[in-house]
C-alpha cells in the first residue's frame, strides 16, 4: 500500500525504478536529442536537391557538376547575341514558353471545371443519402492511390479507341476532342483533381455548423440565397484550397498528361522529361526553378490572402 | 416545442424545389458520371483489351478470349526479372520510408501549435513541387564528380568515383525522396491520435522509452502505420520515372515495361495486359490493407 501511495506522489524520485530498466531502454533514455536529429537530417534531405537545383540554374557549367561560376544565361541570355554564345535563356526558348502557356491553359480549365463538379458531389456526399454513394466514395480512393501509369495507359486507350469510333460510326466528329492532343488532357485532368478536390470540400462541410443554415432559413431566406449568403461563404476557404491542390497537380502532372497528349502538344512537364533524357544542362535546372517559383508565388500569395494552410 | 419543429418541418417542405430523394443524386451525377466515364470504363476496357488479339495495325483489335499476352509475359525471362526487381522496389521503398519518416512523424507530433503546423507545412511542401523535377535534383548531387563526392572527398570518407548514379541505389534514394511525405504525414496523423496521457502514464509505471515506444506508441499507432505502408506501396507498383531517370535504363521496372508497349513498342494489348498485372497487386495490397484495418480509416 505504501508502495503505491509513493508511486503517485508527484514529487516522487526521478530515478525511481530506473535500475530495471533493460538494455534498450537504457540505449533509448536520450531518445528525444536523436529524433531531433534524425528529424534535422530529413528536413535537409528533403530540401537540400531543391536548394541545389535552384543554385545550379545558375552555373556556368554546362554538365552541372561542379559550380563554375555565376550566370544568368540560362533565364535570359539572347540567342547568338554574343560571339561565344551558346546556349538559348528560357525566356527566349519559344517552345518552353508554348510549354509553359499550355500547361498554363490545360491547369485553369480543369481546375475550375474539377471543382464545380468536386463542390457538387461532396455535398452529395455529406449531406444526403442514396444508395450508390459508397461507389463514388469508392471509385475516388482508389483514383488516389492507384499508380498514375494504368490510369493513364487505360485513359489513352479509351480516347483512342473513342476517336476512332466515333470516326467510323458517326459523321460528326465533336471537333476531335477525343483524338489525344489538349481537351485530352484537360479531361484526364478534371477525372484526377475531383478526388482530390472531394477530399477537401467534404472535411470542410463535414465540420460545418448546420444551425447557422437553420438560422438563415428561419429568417427567411430561401434555398439559393442560404447556399450563397451563408453556407458559400463559409467553405470557401475550403474551395481555395482545393482549386490550389487542383492547380498544383494539373500543372505538376506528369504520367497522365505523357501518355494521353498525343503528338502535337507539350506541357512543361512533358517538355522537361524530353529534356532529361537527352542529357542533364542547366537549362533544366532554370525552367525548374521558374515552374517552382511560379508554384510557390500563387501558393505563398493565397496563404497570406487567405490562411490555406489551415484547411488543407 | 415539438409543435414549432412541427411548424418549421411543415414551412421547410413548401421551401423544396426539388425532393429531397432526388437532390442526391443530382449533386453527384456529375462527378458520378466522369469518374464513371473517365475513369472506371478506361478500366474495364483495359482489361477486355488484353484478352483481344492485335492484327498488324496497331488499333485495330478484335476483340476475344486469348490469354495469350498473358503466357507471353511470364515466359520472357527479361518479364520475371522485372517482376522480382518491381516487388524488391516496392519492398524496400515501404520499410525505408517507414524507418525513415516514423521517427520524424513522431517528433513533430510532440511539437505543439503553431510549431506543429510549421513542421507538417514543411512535410507538404515538397507535394506542391513537380515530382520529375525532384527526382531530376538528385543528377546533380549523386553524379560522379557531383557534389556528394565532392563533400565526401572533402571528408576523407570516400575517394574516387562514387558510382552511385545509374544504379539501384540511386533509384532508391529517389523512390525515398519522393515517397516519403506519402509515408509520413499518414503517421503523424495516426501518432498524434494517441492521447499524451498514456505516455505519462507509461512512464509513472515504470516503463523506460524503449518500452514505451514497444508498448503505446507503435501498438497504438499500427492504423497510421499500415495507411502509409498502403499510400506509399501501390503507387510504388507502377513507378517508372524515378527508375528511369536515376536508373538511367539499366534499371527496368514493371513500369517500364508498360511505359516501353505504349510508346516505342507499339504494342497495346500487350501493354494492357501488363498494367492489368499490375492492378491486380495493388487490388492485393488493398484487399490486405481493408482486411488489416478494415474500410472506416480508409
Amino acid at each position: 500500500m505504501s508502495d503505491e501511495a509513493v508511486a503517485l506522489t508527484p514529487g516522487m524520485p526521478a530515478n525511481r525504478g530506473k535500475a530495471h530498466l533493460s538494455l534498450w531502454d537504457r540505449i533509448m533514455r536520450h531518445s528525444d536529442i536523436g529524433i531531433a536529429t534524425w528529424a534535422i537530417l530529413v528536413y535537409v534531405f528533403f530540401y537540400l536537391p531543391i536548394v541545389v537545383l535552384v543554385i545550379f540554374s545558375f552555373n556556368k557549367q554546362t554538365l552541372n557538376l561542379r559550380w563554375e561560376g555565376f550566370t544568368f544565361d540560362w533565364y535570359i541570355a539572347k540567342p547568338f547575341s554574343r560571339p561565344d554564345q551558346k546556349v538559348i535563356g528560357v525566356i527566349h526558348d519559344t517552345e518552353l514558353i508554348t510549354a509553359f502557356i499550355t500547361s498554363l491553359e490545360i491547369a485553369i480549365i480543369s481546375t475550375l471545371v474539377s471543382v464545380a463538379i468536386g463542390v457538387l458531389g461532396s455535398f452529395a456526399l455529406v449531406r444526403f443519402e442514396f444508395r450508390t454513394k459508397t461507389v463514388w466514395d469508392g471509385l475516388n480512393y482508389t483514383k488516389i492511390i492507384i499508380a498514375e501509369i494504368v490510369a493513364g495507359v487505360s485513359t489513352l486507350l479509351f480516347f483512342t479507341t473513342l476517336n476512332n469510333w466515333l470516326d467510323q460510326n458517326v459523321g460528326f466528329d465533336f471537333f476531335n476532342i477525343f483524338q489525344p492532343g489538349f481537351w485530352t488532357v484537360v479531361i484526364a485532368h478534371i477525372a484526377w483533381n475531383i478526388p482530390f478536390v472531394v477530399v477537401i470540400i467534404r472535411a470542410r462541410l463535414l465540420g460545418f455548423d448546420r444551425s447557422i443554415e437553420e438560422a438563415g432559413a428561419d429568417l427567411g431566406a430561401n434555398p439559393v440565397s442560404v447556399f450563397f449568403r451563408i453556407t458559400l461563404p463559409v467553405i470557401f476557404p475550403g474551395i481555395l484550397a482545393a482549386s490550389l491542390l487542383a492547380f498544383t497537380l494539373s500543372f505538376d502532372d506528369f504520367v497522365t498528361t505523357f501518355f494521353v497528349i498525343g503528338q502535337n502538344y507539350n506541357t512543361l512537364p512533358v517538355k522537361i522529361w524530353s529534356m532529361v533524357r537527352m542529357g542533364i544542362t542547366p537549362e533544366i535546372n532554370a525552367i525548374s526553378t521558374f515552374m517552382m517559383a511560379f508554384s510557390m508565388t500563387i501558393i505563398i500569395f493565397l496563404e497570406l490572402k487567405a490562411r490555406v494552410s489551415e484547411v488543407l | 416545442l415539438a409543435e414549432v419543429a412541427v411548424v418549421r418541418e411543415e414551412a421547410g417542405k413548401h421551401r423544396r424545389y426539388i425532393p429531397r430523394n432526388l437532390a442526391g443524386p443530382l449533386l453527384v451525377s456529375p462527378m458520378a458520371f466522369w469518374m464513371l466515364a473517365f475513369f472506371l470504363v478506361p478500366l474495364i476496357m483495359i482489361v477486355l483489351y488484353s484478352f483481344g488479339t492485335q492484327s498488324v495495325y496497331q488499333t485495330n483489335v478484335s476483340l476475344g478470349f486469348d490469354t495469350e499476352w498473358y503466357s507471353r509475359i511470364f515466359s520472357e525471362a527479361a518479364n520475371r526479372k522485372a517482376f522480382l526487381l518491381t516487388a524488391e522496389m516496392v519492398v524496400l521503398n515501404t520499410v525505408g520510408c517507414l524507418i525513415v519518416g516514423y521517427p520524424l512523424a513522431y517528433f513533430i507530433s510532440v511539437k505543439s501549435g503553431r510549431r506543429k503546423t510549421l513542421f507538417v507545412l514543411l512535410v507538404m511542401l515538397p507535394f506542391w513541387t513537380s515530382f520529375l523535377i525532384r527526382t531530376y535534383a538528385w543528377i546533380s548531387i549523386l553524379g560522379n564528380g557531383g557534389i556528394l563526392e565532392g563533400w565526401l572527398n572533402a571528408l576523407g570518407l570516400h575517394s574516387g568515383d562514387l558510382d552511385v548514379m545509374y544504379t539501384q541505389k540511386a533509384v532508391y534514394i529517389g523512390l525515398i525522396y519522393d515517397y516519403l511525405p506519402f509515408m509520413v504525414l499518414p503517421l503523424f496523423v495516426g501518432i498524434e491520435k494517441i492521447h499524451k496521457s498514456l505516455y505519462e502514464a507509461s512512464k509513472d509505471l515504470g516503463a523506460g522509452k524503449w518500452t514505451t515506444l514497444m508498448k503505446v506508441t507503435v501498438p497504438l499507432s499500427l492504423p497510421g502505420i499500415f495507411a502509409g505502408c498502403m499510400l506509399t506501396a501501390v503507387p510504388t507498383t507502377g513507378e517508372f520515372v524515378i527508375p528511369a531517370i536515376l536508373g538511367g535504363g539499366k534499371v527496368v521496372v514493371w513500369g517500364w515495361l508498360i511505359y516501353e508497349e505504349f510508346t516505342s513498342g507499339r504494342n497495346w494489348p500487350m501493354g494492357s495486359a501488363l498494367s492489368n498485372v499490375l492492378l491486380l497487386v495493388m487490388l492485393g495490397i488493398i484487399v490486405l490493407y481493408i482486411k488489416a484495418v478494415g474500410t472506416e480509416e480508409f
